[in-house]
Protein backbone atom coordinates (compact mmCIF):
# COMPACT_ATOMS: atom_id res chain seq x y z
CA UNK A 1 0.00 0.00 0.00
CA UNK A 2 1.36 3.76 -0.84
CA UNK A 3 1.83 6.31 1.31
CA UNK A 4 -1.38 7.76 0.03
CA UNK A 5 -2.87 5.35 0.03
CA UNK A 6 -2.70 4.62 3.60
CA UNK A 7 -3.30 8.30 4.17
CA UNK A 8 -6.45 7.93 2.53
CA UNK A 9 -7.66 4.64 4.46
CA UNK A 10 -6.66 6.50 8.21
CA UNK A 11 -8.97 9.17 6.94
CA UNK A 12 -11.93 6.91 6.38
CA UNK A 13 -11.64 4.71 8.32
CA UNK A 14 -9.08 5.37 11.01
CA UNK A 15 -8.33 1.76 12.88
CA UNK A 16 -8.20 -0.33 9.13
CA UNK A 17 -5.53 2.55 8.32
CA UNK A 18 -3.14 2.30 11.64
CA UNK A 19 -3.81 -1.48 11.08
CA UNK A 20 -2.96 -1.73 7.30
CA UNK A 21 -0.02 0.68 8.68
CA UNK A 22 0.98 -1.86 11.52
CA UNK A 23 1.07 -4.80 9.11
CA UNK A 24 3.06 -3.01 6.65
CA UNK A 25 5.60 -1.51 8.25
CA UNK A 26 6.27 -3.60 11.72
CA UNK A 27 9.02 -5.95 10.40
CA UNK A 28 10.97 -2.94 9.21
CA UNK A 29 10.70 -1.71 12.58
CA UNK A 30 11.75 -4.67 14.35
CA UNK A 31 14.25 -5.08 12.48
CA UNK A 32 15.33 -1.75 13.73
CA UNK A 33 14.82 -2.04 17.58
CA UNK A 34 16.27 -5.59 17.79
CA UNK A 35 19.36 -4.76 15.85
CA UNK A 36 20.34 -1.87 18.59
CA UNK A 37 18.68 -4.01 21.59
CA UNK A 38 19.37 -7.78 21.13
CA UNK A 39 22.70 -7.74 22.87
CA UNK A 40 21.06 -6.69 26.17
CA UNK A 41 17.14 -6.51 25.43
CA UNK A 42 14.44 -9.68 25.82
CA UNK A 43 11.58 -9.93 22.84
CA UNK A 44 9.24 -8.20 25.75
CA UNK A 45 11.29 -5.06 25.23
CA UNK A 46 11.26 -5.36 21.63
CA UNK A 47 7.69 -5.50 21.54
CA UNK A 48 7.14 -2.73 23.93
CA UNK A 49 9.71 -0.54 21.81
CA UNK A 50 7.62 -1.52 18.89
CA UNK A 51 4.60 -0.78 20.46
CA UNK A 52 6.00 3.09 21.45
CA UNK A 53 7.27 3.57 18.37
CA UNK A 54 3.57 3.26 16.28
CA UNK A 55 1.96 4.85 19.06
CA UNK A 56 4.71 7.77 18.02
CA UNK A 57 3.78 7.32 14.16
CA UNK A 58 -0.15 7.29 14.88
CA UNK A 59 -0.01 9.88 17.27
CA UNK A 60 1.40 12.17 14.52
CA UNK A 61 0.47 10.96 11.68
CA UNK A 62 -1.48 14.00 10.36
CA UNK A 63 1.95 15.81 10.23
CA UNK A 64 3.38 13.62 8.33
CA UNK A 65 2.00 14.26 5.01
CA UNK A 66 5.27 15.91 3.55
CA UNK A 67 7.71 13.32 3.61
CA UNK A 68 7.68 9.70 3.06
CA UNK A 69 5.95 7.34 5.64
CA UNK A 70 9.08 4.86 5.65
CA UNK A 71 11.97 7.19 6.19
CA UNK A 72 9.82 8.57 8.92
CA UNK A 73 8.83 5.94 10.95
CA UNK A 74 12.80 4.50 10.49
CA UNK A 75 13.77 7.70 12.08
CA UNK A 76 11.26 7.46 15.06
CA UNK A 77 12.39 3.83 15.57
CA UNK A 78 16.28 4.54 15.93
CA UNK A 79 15.80 7.57 17.95
CA UNK A 80 13.52 5.56 20.24
CA UNK A 81 16.24 2.38 20.10
CA UNK A 82 18.76 4.65 21.17
CA UNK A 83 16.92 6.20 23.67
CA UNK A 84 16.31 2.80 24.84
CA UNK A 85 20.05 1.65 24.92
CA UNK A 86 20.77 5.02 26.93
CA UNK A 87 18.18 3.90 29.66
CA UNK A 88 19.57 0.67 29.54
CA UNK A 89 23.51 1.99 29.72
CA UNK A 90 24.69 0.58 27.23
CA UNK A 91 24.97 3.17 24.56
CA UNK A 92 28.48 3.58 23.84
CA UNK A 93 30.39 6.10 25.77
CA UNK A 94 32.26 9.49 24.39
CA UNK A 95 35.75 8.91 24.56
CA UNK A 96 37.93 12.20 24.88
CA UNK A 97 40.10 12.84 21.67
CA UNK A 98 43.04 11.73 23.87
CA UNK A 99 42.05 8.31 24.57
CA UNK A 100 41.18 7.21 20.64
CA UNK A 101 44.39 6.03 20.09
CA UNK A 102 43.40 3.25 22.81
CA UNK A 103 40.29 2.08 21.02
CA UNK A 104 41.97 1.04 18.38
CA UNK A 105 41.95 -2.49 17.82
CA UNK A 106 45.45 -4.85 17.94
CA UNK A 107 46.42 -7.26 15.43
CA UNK A 108 45.51 -9.91 17.82
CA UNK A 109 41.75 -8.53 18.29
CA UNK A 110 41.52 -8.09 14.59
CA UNK A 111 42.53 -11.57 14.09
CA UNK A 112 39.73 -12.66 16.33
CA UNK A 113 37.14 -10.81 15.27
CA UNK A 114 37.95 -12.15 11.96
CA UNK A 115 37.57 -15.60 13.55
CA UNK A 116 34.11 -15.40 15.48
CA UNK A 117 33.11 -13.74 11.71
CA UNK A 118 33.98 -16.44 9.83
CA UNK A 119 32.25 -18.68 12.77
CA UNK A 120 29.21 -17.24 12.59
CA UNK A 121 29.03 -17.49 9.07
CA UNK A 122 29.51 -21.41 9.48
CA UNK A 123 27.00 -21.26 12.56
CA UNK A 124 24.64 -19.25 10.30
CA UNK A 125 25.40 -22.01 6.88
CA UNK A 126 24.40 -24.46 9.32
CA UNK A 127 21.74 -23.44 10.53
CA UNK A 128 19.99 -22.32 6.55
CA UNK A 129 21.07 -26.25 6.11
CA UNK A 130 18.67 -27.44 8.62
CA UNK A 131 15.84 -26.57 6.33
CA UNK A 132 12.23 -25.75 6.87
CA UNK A 133 10.99 -24.80 9.81
CA UNK A 134 13.59 -25.87 11.86
CA UNK A 135 15.85 -23.02 10.94
CA UNK A 136 13.21 -20.37 11.25
CA UNK A 137 12.74 -22.18 14.94
CA UNK A 138 16.31 -22.12 15.43
CA UNK A 139 16.51 -18.45 14.99
CA UNK A 140 13.36 -17.39 16.37
CA UNK A 141 14.59 -19.17 20.05
CA UNK A 142 17.98 -18.13 19.80
CA UNK A 143 18.27 -14.63 17.68
CA UNK A 144 14.50 -13.35 18.43
CA UNK A 145 14.55 -14.82 21.70
CA UNK A 146 11.07 -16.21 21.25
CA UNK A 147 9.27 -18.70 23.74
CA UNK A 148 8.26 -21.79 22.18
CA UNK A 149 4.66 -20.94 22.43
CA UNK A 150 5.58 -17.96 20.57
CA UNK A 151 7.23 -19.75 18.05
CA UNK A 152 4.58 -22.60 17.66
CA UNK A 153 1.81 -19.61 17.24
CA UNK A 154 3.89 -18.05 14.54
CA UNK A 155 4.37 -21.23 12.58
CA UNK A 156 0.90 -22.64 13.71
CA UNK A 157 2.35 -25.82 15.07
CA UNK A 158 2.00 -27.15 18.88
CA UNK A 159 4.27 -25.90 21.34
CA UNK A 160 5.12 -29.37 21.84
CA UNK A 161 6.35 -30.00 18.09
CA UNK A 162 8.81 -26.73 18.49
CA UNK A 163 10.44 -27.99 21.35
CA UNK A 164 10.72 -31.57 19.68
CA UNK A 165 12.07 -30.11 16.51
CA UNK A 166 14.79 -27.70 18.67
CA UNK A 167 15.79 -30.60 19.88
CA UNK A 168 15.80 -32.30 17.09
CA UNK A 169 17.81 -29.20 14.85
CA UNK A 170 20.17 -29.10 17.74
CA UNK A 171 21.55 -32.15 17.72
CA UNK A 172 21.21 -32.26 14.05
CA UNK A 173 23.75 -28.75 13.88
CA UNK A 174 26.12 -30.36 16.49
CA UNK A 175 26.95 -32.59 14.20
CA UNK A 176 26.97 -30.43 10.93
CA UNK A 177 29.52 -28.44 13.00
CA UNK A 178 31.63 -30.87 14.41
CA UNK A 179 31.77 -33.35 11.70
CA UNK A 180 31.39 -30.81 8.14
CA UNK A 181 30.88 -32.30 5.30
CA UNK B 1 27.68 -26.60 20.99
CA UNK B 2 25.49 -25.36 23.81
CA UNK B 3 22.38 -23.06 23.26
CA UNK B 4 23.77 -20.42 25.32
CA UNK B 5 26.25 -20.26 23.07
CA UNK B 6 24.38 -20.33 19.82
CA UNK B 7 22.33 -17.83 21.36
CA UNK B 8 25.66 -15.45 22.06
CA UNK B 9 26.63 -16.11 18.69
CA UNK B 10 23.85 -15.27 17.10
CA UNK B 11 23.57 -12.36 19.39
CA UNK B 12 26.30 -11.52 18.51
CA UNK B 13 26.88 -11.14 15.09
CA UNK B 14 27.63 -7.69 13.85
CA UNK B 15 25.14 -5.17 12.30
CA UNK B 16 25.02 -6.33 8.95
CA UNK B 17 25.78 -10.21 9.53
CA UNK B 18 22.23 -9.72 11.87
CA UNK B 19 20.31 -7.17 8.95
CA UNK B 20 20.84 -10.27 6.69
CA UNK B 21 19.67 -12.65 9.16
CA UNK B 22 16.34 -10.43 9.92
CA UNK B 23 15.80 -10.32 6.24
CA UNK B 24 16.38 -14.12 5.71
CA UNK B 25 14.64 -14.54 8.63
CA UNK B 26 11.87 -11.83 9.06
CA UNK B 27 10.58 -11.26 12.42
CA UNK B 28 7.11 -12.68 12.68
CA UNK B 29 4.82 -11.68 15.00
CA UNK B 30 1.14 -11.64 16.18
CA UNK B 31 0.88 -8.57 14.49
CA UNK B 32 -3.10 -8.48 15.60
CA UNK B 33 -3.09 -8.88 18.99
CA UNK B 34 0.51 -6.31 19.16
CA UNK B 35 -1.77 -3.63 17.23
CA UNK B 36 -4.79 -3.76 19.49
CA UNK B 37 -1.96 -3.28 22.58
CA UNK B 38 -0.91 0.10 20.72
CA UNK B 39 -4.06 1.38 19.30
CA UNK B 40 -5.66 1.10 22.56
CA UNK B 41 -2.89 3.10 24.14
CA UNK B 42 -3.56 5.48 20.90
CA UNK B 43 -7.00 5.80 21.93
CA UNK B 44 -6.49 6.17 25.55
CA UNK B 45 -3.81 9.11 24.92
CA UNK B 46 -6.03 10.91 22.46
CA UNK B 47 -9.49 10.03 24.13
CA UNK B 48 -10.71 9.19 20.84
CA UNK B 49 -13.64 6.85 21.82
CA UNK B 50 -15.04 10.02 23.40
CA UNK B 51 -14.55 11.56 19.98
CA UNK B 52 -17.50 9.09 18.09
CA UNK B 53 -20.50 10.72 17.87
CA UNK B 54 -21.33 9.89 21.97
CA UNK B 55 -19.89 12.95 22.13
CA UNK B 56 -21.79 15.95 22.97
CA UNK B 57 -21.91 19.10 25.33
CA UNK B 58 -24.44 16.57 26.83
CA UNK B 59 -21.70 13.89 27.80
CA UNK B 60 -21.60 14.87 31.48
CA UNK B 61 -24.65 13.62 31.91
CA UNK B 62 -22.80 10.22 31.62
CA UNK B 63 -21.23 10.45 34.85
CA UNK B 64 -24.69 11.32 36.25
CA UNK B 65 -25.74 8.11 34.99
CA UNK B 66 -23.62 6.15 37.21
CA UNK B 67 -24.94 7.08 40.33
CA UNK B 68 -28.48 6.15 38.92
CA UNK B 69 -27.91 3.33 37.06
CA UNK B 70 -26.26 2.30 40.94
CA UNK B 71 -29.89 2.99 42.64
CA UNK B 72 -31.45 1.23 40.05
CA UNK B 73 -29.43 -1.68 40.71
CA UNK B 74 -29.67 -1.37 44.55
CA UNK B 75 -33.43 -0.73 44.47
CA UNK B 76 -33.99 -3.79 42.21
CA UNK B 77 -32.20 -6.27 44.32
CA UNK B 78 -34.43 -5.15 47.36
CA UNK B 79 -37.68 -5.54 45.16
CA UNK B 80 -36.28 -9.02 44.35
CA UNK B 81 -35.05 -9.71 48.22
CA UNK B 82 -38.85 -8.54 49.19
CA UNK B 83 -40.83 -11.11 46.68
CA UNK B 84 -38.39 -14.14 47.45
CA UNK B 85 -41.12 -15.72 48.06
CA UNK B 86 -41.70 -16.15 43.76
CA UNK B 87 -38.54 -18.38 44.00
CA UNK B 88 -39.69 -20.99 46.38
CA UNK B 89 -40.27 -24.41 44.78
CA UNK B 90 -43.89 -24.42 45.87
CA UNK B 91 -44.19 -21.28 43.72
CA UNK B 92 -42.67 -22.87 40.42
CA UNK B 93 -44.95 -25.73 40.56
CA UNK B 94 -47.74 -23.62 40.30
CA UNK B 95 -46.18 -22.17 36.85
CA UNK B 96 -44.87 -25.01 35.40
CA UNK B 97 -47.39 -24.23 32.43
CA UNK B 98 -46.94 -22.24 29.80
CA UNK B 99 -50.14 -20.43 30.76
CA UNK B 100 -49.73 -20.13 33.90
CA UNK B 101 -46.60 -18.36 33.34
CA UNK B 102 -47.69 -16.19 30.78
CA UNK B 103 -49.90 -14.73 33.23
CA UNK B 104 -47.27 -14.79 36.14
CA UNK B 105 -47.80 -11.58 37.88
CA UNK B 106 -46.25 -10.15 41.10
CA UNK B 107 -47.85 -11.60 44.28
CA UNK B 108 -49.98 -8.72 46.04
CA UNK B 109 -47.72 -6.93 48.11
CA UNK B 110 -48.31 -4.17 50.44
CA UNK B 111 -47.07 -1.91 48.08
CA UNK B 112 -47.18 -2.38 43.62
CA UNK B 113 -43.85 -2.82 42.13
CA UNK B 114 -42.13 -0.61 40.14
CA UNK B 115 -42.93 -1.39 36.35
CA UNK B 116 -39.63 -2.45 35.58
CA UNK B 117 -39.53 -5.18 38.45
CA UNK B 118 -43.07 -6.48 37.30
CA UNK B 119 -41.53 -6.90 33.67
CA UNK B 120 -38.49 -8.83 35.04
CA UNK B 121 -40.48 -10.81 36.80
CA UNK B 122 -42.54 -12.07 34.03
CA UNK B 123 -39.05 -12.39 31.86
CA UNK B 124 -37.96 -15.17 34.62
CA UNK B 125 -40.75 -17.33 34.86
CA UNK B 126 -41.05 -18.94 31.28
CA UNK B 127 -37.38 -19.32 31.79
CA UNK B 128 -38.19 -21.50 34.69
CA UNK B 129 -40.67 -23.49 32.82
CA UNK B 130 -37.97 -24.49 30.12
CA UNK B 131 -35.79 -25.88 32.95
CA UNK B 132 -38.26 -28.50 34.38
CA UNK B 133 -38.94 -29.26 30.99
CA UNK B 134 -35.64 -30.19 29.79
CA UNK B 135 -35.24 -32.48 32.36
CA UNK B 136 -36.71 -35.18 30.00
CA UNK B 137 -33.97 -34.81 27.67
CA UNK B 138 -31.52 -37.60 27.99
CA UNK B 139 -34.08 -40.28 26.72
CA UNK B 140 -33.47 -38.42 23.41
CA UNK B 141 -30.37 -40.20 23.15
CA UNK B 142 -31.73 -43.12 23.34
CA UNK B 143 -32.24 -44.51 19.44
CA UNK B 144 -28.88 -44.12 19.47
CA UNK B 145 -28.34 -47.13 21.28
CA UNK B 146 -30.33 -49.18 18.87
CA UNK B 147 -28.44 -47.37 16.01
CA UNK B 148 -24.52 -48.81 17.15
CA UNK B 149 -25.64 -51.91 18.81
CA UNK B 150 -26.30 -53.77 14.33
CA UNK B 151 -22.36 -53.82 14.48
CA UNK B 152 -23.19 -57.40 15.92
CA UNK B 153 -19.71 -57.35 18.08
CA UNK B 154 -19.64 -57.03 21.43
CA UNK B 155 -17.32 -54.01 21.57
CA UNK B 156 -17.65 -51.70 24.54
CA UNK B 157 -17.62 -46.93 24.66
CA UNK B 158 -14.08 -46.74 22.63
CA UNK B 159 -15.26 -49.10 20.21
CA UNK B 160 -17.96 -47.83 19.51
CA UNK B 161 -16.51 -44.73 18.45
CA UNK B 162 -13.92 -46.55 17.08
CA UNK B 163 -15.43 -48.87 13.86
CA UNK B 164 -11.77 -49.86 12.60
CA UNK B 165 -11.18 -51.24 16.34
CA UNK B 166 -12.34 -54.75 15.13
CA UNK B 167 -10.26 -54.42 11.42
CA UNK B 168 -7.71 -57.08 11.05
CA UNK B 169 -4.19 -56.03 9.74
CA UNK B 170 -4.90 -52.41 7.82
CA UNK B 171 -5.21 -53.14 4.32
CA UNK B 172 -5.46 -50.49 1.32
CA UNK B 173 -8.89 -50.19 2.33
CA UNK B 174 -8.86 -48.94 4.91
CA UNK B 175 -6.60 -45.94 4.08
CA UNK B 176 -8.43 -42.84 2.76
CA UNK B 177 -8.89 -42.41 -1.18
CA UNK B 178 -5.55 -40.19 -1.49
CA UNK B 179 -3.72 -42.89 -0.10
CA UNK B 180 -2.42 -44.74 -3.51
CA UNK B 181 -0.38 -41.98 -3.67
CA UNK B 182 2.36 -44.22 -1.91
CA UNK B 183 2.85 -48.52 -1.25
CA UNK B 184 0.35 -49.15 0.45
CA UNK B 185 0.60 -51.93 3.23
CA UNK B 186 -0.44 -55.28 2.59
CA UNK B 187 0.70 -56.89 5.51
CA UNK B 188 2.18 -55.71 9.11
CA UNK B 189 5.79 -57.30 9.74
CA UNK B 190 6.43 -60.46 10.93
CA UNK B 191 6.48 -59.08 14.79
CA UNK B 192 3.04 -57.75 14.32
CA UNK B 193 1.27 -59.33 11.83
CA UNK B 194 -0.94 -61.16 13.48
CA UNK B 195 -4.48 -63.13 11.75
CA UNK B 196 -7.32 -61.00 11.08
CA UNK B 197 -9.64 -61.28 14.11
CA UNK B 198 -12.48 -59.70 13.65
CA UNK B 199 -13.87 -59.78 17.25
CA UNK B 200 -11.50 -58.10 19.67
CA UNK B 201 -13.20 -58.50 22.91
CA UNK B 202 -15.58 -61.72 23.09
CA UNK B 203 -16.02 -62.11 26.34
CA UNK B 204 -17.70 -59.02 27.30
CA UNK B 205 -21.63 -58.75 27.51
CA UNK B 206 -23.25 -56.49 25.59
CA UNK B 207 -24.91 -54.91 28.17
CA UNK B 208 -21.94 -53.13 29.21
CA UNK B 209 -21.98 -51.54 25.89
CA UNK B 210 -24.97 -50.10 26.73
CA UNK B 211 -24.23 -47.06 28.86
CA UNK B 212 -21.16 -45.49 26.97
CA UNK B 213 -23.43 -46.01 23.58
CA UNK B 214 -24.51 -42.48 24.19
CA UNK B 215 -21.28 -40.95 22.98
CA UNK B 216 -22.19 -38.27 20.34
CA UNK B 217 -20.31 -39.25 17.17
CA UNK B 218 -20.26 -43.07 16.95
CA UNK B 219 -20.57 -43.34 13.50
CA UNK B 220 -16.95 -40.97 12.52
CA UNK B 221 -13.92 -43.65 12.10
CA UNK B 222 -11.28 -42.10 14.97
CA UNK B 223 -9.55 -40.59 12.70
CA UNK B 224 -7.42 -37.50 14.08
CA UNK B 225 -7.97 -33.92 12.88
CA UNK B 226 -6.30 -33.20 9.61
CA UNK B 227 -2.31 -31.64 10.49
CA UNK B 228 -1.05 -28.92 8.18
CA UNK B 229 2.45 -29.88 7.56
CA UNK B 230 5.18 -27.37 7.64
CA UNK B 231 4.61 -27.46 3.22
CA UNK B 232 0.85 -26.32 3.65
CA UNK B 233 0.21 -30.13 3.18
CA UNK B 234 -2.40 -31.97 5.12
CA UNK B 235 -2.46 -35.34 6.70
CA UNK B 236 -4.88 -37.03 8.64
CA UNK B 237 -4.28 -40.26 10.95
CA UNK B 238 -6.35 -43.59 11.79
CA UNK B 239 -5.84 -46.06 14.10
CA UNK B 240 -6.65 -49.52 13.98
CA UNK B 241 -6.01 -52.21 16.80
CA UNK B 242 -5.57 -55.54 16.47
CA UNK B 243 -5.38 -58.54 19.14
CA UNK B 244 -2.81 -60.89 18.52
CA UNK B 245 -4.28 -64.52 19.07
CA UNK B 246 -2.23 -66.39 21.67
CA UNK B 247 -1.28 -63.54 23.18
CA UNK B 248 -2.84 -60.67 25.59
CA UNK B 249 -0.80 -57.77 23.23
CA UNK B 250 -2.86 -55.36 21.25
CA UNK B 251 -1.38 -54.21 18.34
CA UNK B 252 -2.13 -50.27 17.65
CA UNK B 253 -1.65 -49.11 14.28
CA UNK B 254 -1.73 -45.83 12.70
CA UNK B 255 -1.66 -44.60 9.14
CA UNK B 256 -0.65 -41.63 7.85
CA UNK B 257 -2.62 -40.47 5.02
CA UNK B 258 -1.92 -37.19 2.79
CA UNK B 259 -2.56 -36.02 -0.97
CA UNK B 260 1.20 -35.39 -0.93
CA UNK B 261 3.12 -37.88 1.07
CA UNK B 262 6.50 -36.73 -0.20
CA UNK B 263 6.11 -33.68 1.51
CA UNK B 264 5.07 -34.64 4.70
CA UNK B 265 7.53 -34.48 7.35
CA UNK B 266 6.14 -34.89 10.56
CA UNK B 267 3.02 -36.01 11.92
CA UNK B 268 2.13 -35.51 15.47
CA UNK B 269 -0.59 -36.97 17.84
CA UNK B 270 -1.43 -35.87 21.41
CA UNK B 271 -2.76 -38.22 24.35
CA UNK B 272 -4.29 -35.32 26.48
CA UNK B 273 -4.75 -36.12 30.17
CA UNK B 274 -2.25 -38.88 30.41
CA UNK B 275 1.11 -38.38 32.37
CA UNK B 276 3.95 -40.45 31.82
CA UNK B 277 4.89 -42.40 35.19
CA UNK B 278 7.91 -44.06 33.45
CA UNK B 279 9.65 -45.40 30.68
CA UNK B 280 11.78 -48.33 29.98
CA UNK B 281 13.98 -49.23 26.73
CA UNK B 282 14.27 -52.70 25.72
CA UNK B 283 16.95 -54.37 23.10
CA UNK B 284 14.10 -56.65 21.21
CA UNK B 285 17.10 -57.57 18.64
CA UNK B 286 20.86 -56.89 18.31
CA UNK B 287 19.64 -53.23 16.17
CA UNK B 288 16.70 -53.17 17.19
CA UNK B 289 15.00 -51.42 20.34
CA UNK B 290 11.67 -50.82 21.76
CA UNK B 291 10.61 -48.21 24.20
CA UNK B 292 8.24 -49.38 26.93
CA UNK B 293 6.13 -46.17 28.46
CA UNK B 294 4.12 -45.99 31.51
CA UNK B 295 0.87 -43.86 31.52
CA UNK B 296 -1.72 -42.84 33.92
CA UNK B 297 -4.88 -40.94 33.16
CA UNK B 298 -6.86 -38.65 35.07
CA UNK B 299 -8.50 -41.62 37.73
CA UNK B 300 -4.70 -43.38 37.71
CA UNK B 301 -5.41 -45.78 35.28
CA UNK B 302 -2.32 -47.04 34.49
CA UNK B 303 -1.37 -48.36 30.72
CA UNK B 304 1.45 -49.62 29.58
CA UNK B 305 2.59 -49.29 26.07
CA UNK B 306 5.00 -50.35 23.92
CA UNK B 307 6.49 -48.62 20.95
CA UNK B 308 7.96 -51.18 18.80
CA UNK B 309 10.05 -49.87 15.67
CA UNK B 310 7.85 -51.00 12.72
CA UNK B 311 9.86 -51.73 9.15
CA UNK B 312 7.26 -51.58 6.18
CA UNK B 313 7.56 -48.71 3.05
CA UNK B 314 10.99 -49.76 3.04
CA UNK B 315 11.46 -47.27 5.98
CA UNK B 316 12.49 -47.86 9.60
CA UNK B 317 11.43 -46.10 12.34
CA UNK B 318 13.48 -46.56 16.01
CA UNK B 319 12.36 -45.61 19.42
CA UNK B 320 14.24 -42.86 20.96
CA UNK B 321 13.31 -40.65 23.42
CA UNK B 322 13.33 -37.13 23.15
CA UNK B 323 16.49 -36.71 25.06
CA UNK B 324 18.24 -38.93 23.44
CA UNK B 325 19.76 -39.12 19.69
CA UNK B 326 19.82 -42.08 18.54
CA UNK B 327 18.97 -40.75 15.00
CA UNK B 328 22.30 -40.92 14.03
CA UNK B 329 23.68 -44.33 14.70
CA UNK B 330 20.65 -46.31 13.78
CA UNK B 331 19.75 -44.35 10.69
CA UNK B 332 16.37 -44.99 11.23
CA UNK B 333 13.25 -42.23 11.82
CA UNK B 334 12.69 -41.06 15.46
CA UNK B 335 9.87 -41.28 17.34
CA UNK B 336 9.86 -39.35 20.16
CA UNK B 337 7.34 -38.61 23.03
CA UNK B 338 7.58 -35.59 24.65
CA UNK B 339 8.10 -35.24 28.82
CA UNK B 340 5.19 -35.33 30.84
CA UNK B 341 5.19 -31.89 31.90
CA UNK B 342 3.89 -30.95 28.08
CA UNK B 343 1.36 -28.59 29.29
CA UNK B 344 -0.92 -30.49 26.25
CA UNK B 345 0.07 -34.29 27.24
CA UNK B 346 1.85 -36.78 26.29
CA UNK B 347 2.70 -36.26 22.63
CA UNK B 348 4.09 -38.62 19.77
CA UNK B 349 5.92 -36.86 17.44
CA UNK B 350 6.92 -39.22 14.11
CA UNK B 351 9.03 -38.27 11.23
CA UNK B 352 9.76 -39.62 7.83
CA UNK B 353 11.25 -38.46 4.86
CA UNK B 354 8.28 -38.65 2.88
CA UNK B 355 6.08 -41.49 2.69
CA UNK B 356 3.03 -43.07 4.49
CA UNK B 357 3.61 -43.44 8.05
CA UNK B 358 2.61 -46.41 10.30
CA UNK B 359 3.93 -47.89 13.20
CA UNK B 360 2.52 -49.97 16.01
CA UNK B 361 1.97 -49.70 19.45
CA UNK B 362 2.09 -53.17 21.24
CA UNK B 363 0.57 -53.18 24.94
CA UNK B 364 0.17 -56.03 27.52
CA UNK B 365 -2.87 -54.90 28.52
CA UNK B 366 -7.04 -56.07 27.92
CA UNK B 367 -8.71 -54.75 24.82
CA UNK B 368 -10.75 -52.70 26.88
CA UNK B 369 -8.16 -50.26 28.31
CA UNK B 370 -6.24 -50.28 24.97
CA UNK B 371 -9.92 -48.99 22.99
CA UNK B 372 -9.92 -46.15 25.83
CA UNK B 373 -6.23 -45.11 25.13
CA UNK B 374 -6.65 -44.98 21.06
CA UNK B 375 -10.15 -43.55 22.10
CA UNK B 376 -8.26 -40.69 23.58
CA UNK B 377 -5.45 -40.33 21.60
CA UNK B 378 -7.84 -40.19 18.28
CA UNK B 379 -10.10 -37.85 19.49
Amino acid sequence: MTDPELHQLVKEHQEDGFRALFEQYYAYVYKIVWGRIRTYGTAEDAEDLVSEIFLQVFLHFDEIREQSLRAYIGTVAKHRAIDHARRAGTAAPLVPADDVTAQIPSGEDIAKSVEDSLENERLLSAIRSLGEPDSTILIGRYFYDLKSNEIAKRLRMTPGAVRVRLNRSLKKLKTLLTHPK
Amino acid sequence: MRHKDIQERLHGLDTSAADRLMDEYPPAADTDAQFRKTYDRYLAQTGEQDASPRRSPLRILRFAAYPVAAAACIALILAIAQNAPLTRPDDLTQQETPATAATTTPPETTAPLPAAETAAIETTAPVLATQETDVSLPAVTAPAVTQTAPSGTTKNAASATSPTVTTAAPSPANASPTNDAGPAPTQAPTEAAPPAVTDPAPTEAPTEAAPAVTDPAPTDPPTDPPIEAPGGVTASGQFTVTPQPGSDTMLLRYELTTDAPADVTEHRFDVPGFTESGRNVVNVSANVRATTVSLDDEAGQHYSVQIYPYEAFHMTYLPTYYTTAQEDAANGLPIFLLAADDPEGIAMVFWDDGCQICFVISQVKDLGQMERLVSRIAN
